[in-house]
């Protein structure tokens, strides 16, 4: 197996690290929470109603949204914190839990879902199941907007936990984590719980609905299906929107790729610096020995197949599935490391960690990404047999499908690129936001895997439009979108014989 | 005159549109000094498919001269400065600049004086520029409609925004990405050719963002449209990149333009995408003369990822996995010359009780310009005498009215023609989508009308002025008179159930023909009514080029567009006052339209009816009866699907994902090759192909990887036929859900072999082994009831949402309006508190034309005053520049 490997059109750029780029986050949480506090104290009179705290992939906004509500807790605020999935959920009601006390924590789960409520997440908050047995002096609720949002339950609500200060709504103030993932027509199911609104999230989101199929895509009115906070993101009165300007989860040389999926951000930095993080490598075979020492360092990278079998369609590809598993067996085999460097609160170098392949622990190390249920069998497949037959610790590889892995984070992404094997560029493949989730959810590492013929399909094909008019979001059109990606990564080549 | 000449800015669109064809690019005028017409008509093979009809032509060339009228150019151009943010300016100046490079050089010099030392913005029009990295002697120029040079917030600066105008017709209220994009990838050919001219004033600057002038809305009055062009300059940069080295290169040293120049140049051939490139008869006559006989697929237009799995059909083979049952089929009838007839059983309404049969002709220059409408009804015997009509004056509001009065009136029929029955579902049956649109957009217009009508009748009633949105003196319309009201009630119905799909208000005849029958020849002509009665109404094979060539040279047309070579003659007919010739022009029209949707109708007769029919019915009639309610009460039945509230859209959604699904299923339940399709897409979970193993017992074999130990199994077509459709199973549409009985469903169990599994259902159908089965995973489709024969599916709610209860009477709101105001109030009671509402915001200064920056008005109305054109345009030049193609216009 041999395998060509080619520097990226656009390395990795310089800019701030360390406490220097962490302490812009912090600057832009300290004006958040300057708003909070402003208008909390204002209550009615308040100069805005929603608060926006947008963010890339891996800034840390859920530490942010951890200390609002701290801080609205602190000033005697009612609070709601919803999210979309209960996966989402969980881990906020632990957290909370765990800073501001089981009592005074409850989470909010539908009966039928009880059963997947985390052992972490009963031992740190209160769990309820009806409203009823929500405890009345609770300082914070944590539910799915579909919990919140049934028929009668603001009332149910209002008639259990009286009203928030104004004396109309039930909450003082109401936290949307992941924002950019709740549709209008669920938001407008649980809005008037707070007179107060504070929308946490990663713009790169993916839609709350492929834009193909939004029977309203394009019209510039109300959109149900559109996420909420992208009618009030700029020029809104009500609304203060802040950014964050700096990321956290990814390393170094992943920067460069993260600017290019938020091309309208001024500014964005990495809180890693160059050389903070590291995979230890097993001796491995001077043909992929190459390959995954640029993985390894941190350069996102795209290995290109030529000479594969047909597969089954483009995106359910055994044949490019197959020589991942060639590729990742001696890795897996010979064992590996992620070392990376802490840092604490402030950004500040403050000590190392080192997670062995032997013994994971924490999120997953290798995370296998499809955008597909079949593909996402089939790498599922791949990670179960890997994990059989060379004796692998559980939660060292996992594959998931792309939409479910939003939020998550792990050491090194393995991808199937949406481009791979197409032979146009149509609405679905050329969608930006599905690549975007797949290629930042890495601390350490990126590699996509594709079928020969990226640079021809992008050169050859015809002009797509982007985002649709009317419709919110940056004005990039796809094909040069996908150039400016595949622009920052390593290129890799090899040719089945 | 205008000028689109060979070899300069003009073609970046095209370029854009074709670059994946290498014989496009290597064809290019930059290369080869001619335009590609002129080099079809070398090679011998004269361009008979890109051409513009004329009327077409004057349309757009008299929308670019509305764009520079003085009655638009303040409005256009304050309105694009506002949209980008720019200091309102002090003054507004028009230059004209003659389609000339130094006048347009002197211009802007002047324009940015202006614009630094009075703050005054200038809207130059057709000006010229080199276009980007070649000089005025290598290639024509760039040659934006207008540019508007803006004051910048600097003293010494001004702004440079690049401007175009194209008549994009709105369908359906919206105009389509892809044209948006073309639009402002010429827009951005001109901002990038100015950004590189040294002619350009220091101090000025092009500005990140262009403008597109599109009509606003019906009629042809401009708006802005405003885009950040920073990566459709990136495109435009990679195709002058590419051209600029194929006009150095090899290819434009040779100099010979022969047929071994052209062939060298591989084409990228699609027969439904190249007709617009004039060297389309060339390409295609390449393919049909070739030896290769899998050139047949790409003459066919089947696409390049299945056409490795088509050529074992050349060979007499079946096709290979991945490939669409339609495609397969198509190269099947290609090859025998015989069509396909599907074994999926009908569930539309044509020929039913209740449908009202049109067809028009529509005007090429005019959105909703309508040569003639011809209607049948059907209000129990079968479809009645087609009644036809012919407008003089197609663009007239008279004639919109006219065309709608008489759907209005078959309408009216047909909901009269119970005779003790219960009332007919009412069906418009079109030949095909773009007769829907038009239909759809005249009554979205003539409902705009009407309802600005309610408002001002306020304004006037109130004794305030009856001004327009912007302020202007508005012209009271007449009433819309009642039989074009139903039709305006019932199509803006169809348009608001738009995104159902089990909903059919409106029925495309040519979508339902398409379901039974599979013809050969290119997959594109499957598109055309006629094309697919000719083949399905064959008794002998038939050659599928001669009947391509045969349909395509046809003077007339099923649907609502004519062909360029009718066009050009009704237009002749028109300018020249020849009204006796322009009639029997159109009247010949319609009865071909009306001749082929009657046989459309006799073909379709001969297909049984599906047991599914009973549960599309069901769904339709009532959801009509919630519109006949709002009919009756005129409650909120003139709102266009693009201005219904944020809360109707936000109770759409259950409704929608519940109508998807069950669209879905009764797709697969229904139809062997939609099963088999979804069956063989590895990204489906629910349905499974697989084949009889053995009989007793009963076992199956599949490569299904996706079954699992005990999954559920419902027999979908046994065999190659609908389960649904034996005689003994039975199926109810019930108030909450859709119930079949008789079903064959069990769990599969393991057998030791991983492809086959035991299969026990308790109602066995008569299998024989090695049969074709498709099964379903019953629990992924539907509910299994416990009796173990029985499955419901759920049905979409009625949506009764803003909509009158069947307890509302006339009155209602005005008794109480705090209990009806969401159900029965009427438009005309509701338009009268919205006038009220506006002009509380104008008195206060919150209207167009006092603020800044100007509101837009969403609604879009179209108003009366707004349908001529006006007399300060004058004539426009219609001669069509020698190369000109839809690709210049589209």
């Amino acid at each position: 197996m041999h395998i060509d490997v080619v520097d990226a059109v656009v390395p990795a750029a310089p800019g701030r690290h360390h406490a220097e780029a962490a302490g812009r986050n912090a600057a832009a949480v300290a004006e958040a929470i300057g708003a909070l506090d402003a208008a909390i104290a204002a209550g009615a009179t308040s100069e805005h109603e929603r608060i926006l705290l947008l963010a890339a992939a891996g800034a840390g906004k859920s530490h942010a949204l951890i200390e609002m509500v701290e801080r609205a807790v602190g000033h005697g605020a009612c609070v709601l914190v919803t999210a979309f999935t209960n996966k989402q959920v969980h881990p906020l009601a632990e957290k909370l839990g765990t800073a501001l006390g089981r009592d005074r924590v409850c989470l909010f789960v539908s009966a039928a879902r009880l059963a997947d409520v985390p052992e972490g997440a009963r031992q740190s908050a209160t769990v309820a199941t009806s409203t009823v047995d929500i405890p009345a002096d609770v300082a914070v609720v944590v539910a799915t907007a579909h919990k919140v949002g049934v028929w009668g339950e603001p009332r149910r609500q209002a008639a259990h936990l009286g009203s928030g200060d104004d004396g109309e709504h039930v909450y003082d103030v109401m936290f949307v984590d992941e924002a950019w993932q709740m549709p209008n027509h669920l938001y407008a199911k649980v809005q008037r719980y707070a007179p107060l609104v504070v929308g946490v999230g990663d713009v790169g989101q993916l839609p709350p609905l492929d834009p193909g199929q939004n029977p309203w895509r394009g019209d510039s009115r109300y959109n149900p299906y559109r996420a909420w906070p992208t009618a009030y993101e700029s020029g809104d009165p009500r609304t203060k929107s802040i950014r964050l300007p700096a990321v956290w989860r990814p390393s170094a040389g992943q920067i460069a790729l993260w600017r290019a999926f938020y091309p309208e951000w001024d500014e964005l930095d990495c809180v890693a610096a160059p050389g903070d993080r590291s995979v230890e490598l097993p001796p491995l075979a001077d043909g992929t020995a190459e390959l995954w020492r640029r993985v390894a360092g941190g350069e996102p990278t795209l290995l290109e197949v030529d000479g594969l079998d047909e597969p089954d369609s483009p995106d359910i590809d055994l044949p490019l599935l197959t020589v991942l598993e060639e590729l990742l067996t001696p890795l897996l085999a010979g064992g590996f490391a992620l070392h990376e460097r802490r840092y604490d609160h402030a950004g500040n170098p403050d000590g190392t960690l080192e997670r062995r392949s032997s013994a994971p622990g924490g999120d997953p190390m290798i995370t296998l990404l499809a955008t597909r249920n079949q593909a996402v069998d089939d790498a599922a497949e791949m990670a179960d047999r890997l994990t059989r037959e060379l004796s692998l610790p559980e939660g060292l590889l996992v594959a998931s499908t792309v939409d479910s892995w939003q939020g998550q984070t792990n050491g090194i992404t393995i991808a199937v690129h949406p481009l791979s094997g197409a032979s146009t560029l149509d609405a679905f493949n050329s969608a930006f936001g599905r690549l975007a989730v797949a290629c930042t959810r890495a601390t350490h590492g990126l590699l996509l895997v594709a079928r020969v013929g990226l640079d021809d399909l992008l050169a050859n094909a015809q002009a797509r439009p982007g985002n649709p008019f009317g419709e919110p979001g940056n004005r990039a059109l796809p094909r040069q979108t996908h150039a400016r990606i595949l622009a920052t990564m390593t290129r890799a080549r090899m040719t089945i014989r | 005159m205008v000028t689109i000449a060979a070899g300069g800015g003009t073609s970046a669109v095209a370029a854009s549109t074709h670059a994946s064809c290498r014989r496009f690019r290597g064809t290019d005028p930059l290369i080869t000094g001619i335009s590609r017409r002129s080099l079809a008509g070398k090679l011998g093979w004269p361009d008979v498919s890109g051409g513009i009809p004329e009327a077409r032509w004057m349309r757009a060339m008299t929308f670019e001269r509305l764009v520079h009228d003085d009655r638009f150019v303040s409005e256009l151009l304050t309105r694009g400065v506002g949209q980008l943010g720019l200091p309102r300016p002090e003054g507004v100046r028009h230059v004209a600049c003659g389609r000339d490079a130094a006048t347009s050089a002197a211009a802007l010099s002047h324009a940015h004086r202006a614009a630094v030392g009075d703050g005054h913005a200038s809207m130059l029009s057709d000006v010229a520029v080199p276009l980007a990295g070649f000089t005025l002697d290598q290639a024509t120029p760039v040659l934006p409609d207008f540019v508007i040079v803006a004051p910048s917030r600097s003293d010494t600066a001004s702004w440079l925004v690049v401007g175009d105008a194209k008549d994009y017709e709105r369908v359906r209220g919206g105009i389509d990405d892809g044209r948006i994009l073309k639009g402002f990838i010429q827009v951005a050919l001109g901002a990038e050719s100015f950004a590189r001219w040294d002619k350009l004033p220091t101090g000025m600057t092009v500005h990140r963002h262009g403008i597109l002038a599109v009509p606003r809305n019906a009629y042809l009055r401009p708006e802005a449209l405003t885009e950040d062009l920073a990566d459709h300059r990136a495109e435009v940069r990679t195709r002058l990149a590419e051209r600029a080295a194929l006009a150095a290169g090899p290819l434009a040293k040779e100099g010979v333009l022969d047929e071994s120049f052209a062939k060298r140049l591989e084409a990228d051939f699609d027969p439904g995408r190249c007709t617009t490139c004039s060297l389309f008869g060339y390409c295609r006559s390449v393919l049909r003369t070739s030896a290769n006989q899998e050139d047949l697929l790409v003459e066919i237009g089947v696409p390049a990822e299945h056409r490795a799995g088509t050529v074992p059909i050349l060979q007499g083979g079946d096709g290979g996995a991945g490939v669409p049952q339609r495609t397969a089929r198509a190269v099947s009838a290609t090859l025998t010359g015989t069509p396909v007839v599907t074994s999926a059983r009908r569930s539309d309404p044509v020929g039913r009780r209740g449908a009202v049969y049109v067809a028009v002709v529509k005007s090429d220059a005019a959105a909703l310009g309508v040569h003639g409408v011809a209607v049948s009804t059907d209000t129990g015997n079968g479809p009645g005498q087609w009644e036809s009509r012919t407008f003089i004056d197609p663009q007239s509001a008279t004639s919109r009215r006219a065309v709608l009065a008489a759907i209005g009136g078959a309408l009216d029929r047909v909901l009269a023609s119970s005779r003790g029955r219960p009332a007919a579902t009412a069906h418009v049956v079109v030949p095909d989508a773009a007769t829907a649109d038009l239909l759809v957009a005249l009554a979205d217009s003539l409902a705009g009308v009407e309802i600005s009508r309610l408002r001002w009748q306020r304004d006037l009633d109130m004794g305030r002025d009856a001004l327009t949105f912007d302020g202007e003196p508005a012209r009271l319309p007449e009433p819309l008179e009642p039989a074009a009201r139903l039709a305006v009630s019932f199509l803006l119905e169809a348009d608001r159930a738009r995104a159902f799909r089990l909903r059919n208000p409106l029925v495309n005849l040519t979508d339902v023909v398409r379901r039974h029958v599979v013809p050969g020849g290119p997959l594109s002509d499957a598109g055309r009514l006629d094309y697919l009665t000719t083949w399905w109404g064959t008794d002998v094979p038939l050659d599928h080029r001669t009947v391509s060539d045969e349909i395509a040279s046809r003077e007339h047309t099923p649907g609502a567009r004519m062909t360029n070579q009718l066009s050009n003659r009704v237009h002749r007919a028109t300018r020249e006052g020849a009204h006796r010739e322009y009639a029997r022009l159109v009247e010949s029209e319609l009865d071909y339209k009306a001749a082929t949707m009657r046989t459309a109708v006799d073909l379709l007769a001969q297909v049984p009816e599906s047991a599914l029919a009973a549960v599309h019915g069901d769904l339709e009639a009532r959801a009509q009866e919630v519109w006949r309610r709002r009919y009756r009460l005129q409650a909120s039945d003139l709102t266009r699907f693009s201005l219904t509230s944020w809360f109707w859209r936000n109770q759409q959604v259950d409704e929608l994902d519940h109508d998807g699904k069950l669209a879905d299923t009764l797709t697969v339940l229904g139809g062997h090759d939609a099963a088999a399709d979804a069956a063989a897409d590895a990204g489906n979970r629910a349905v499974f192909l697989a084949h009889v193993e053995t009989v007793e017992p009963l076992t199956i074999r599949t490569t299904a990887r996706r079954i699992t130990e005990g999954m559920r199994l419902l027999l979908l077509h046994h065999a190659g036929e609908p389960e649904v459709e034996h005689p003994n199973v039975t199926v109810r549409p019930q108030k909450s859900n859709i119930r079949f009985d008789n079903l064959s469903l069990a769990p599969v169990e393991a057998t030791g072999d991983p492809r086959v599994w035991a299969w026990s259902p308790a109602l066995v159908a008569k299998f024989e082994a090695g049969q074709d089965l498709i099964l379903g995973d019953v629990d992924a489709i539907g509910t299994a009831l416990v009796n173990g024969i029985s499955v419901t599916l759920g049905r979409p709610g009625v949506d009764e949402n803003s909509a009158p209860r069947p307890t509302c009477q006339d009155g209602d709101y005005a008794a109480d309006p705090q209990t009806h105001r969401w159900c029965c109030r009427s438009h005309e009671e509701g338009e009268a508190e919205y006038a009220d509402q506006l002009a509380d915001r104008r008195a206060r200064g919150e209207l167009n034309p006092q603020v800044w920056p100007p509101v837009i008005d969403l609604e879009r109305f179209d108003l009366p005053g707004d349908a001529g054109i006006p007399a300060s345009v004058g004539a426009v030049d219609t001669t069509m520049p020698e190369g000109a193609t839809l690709d210049d216009l589209e």
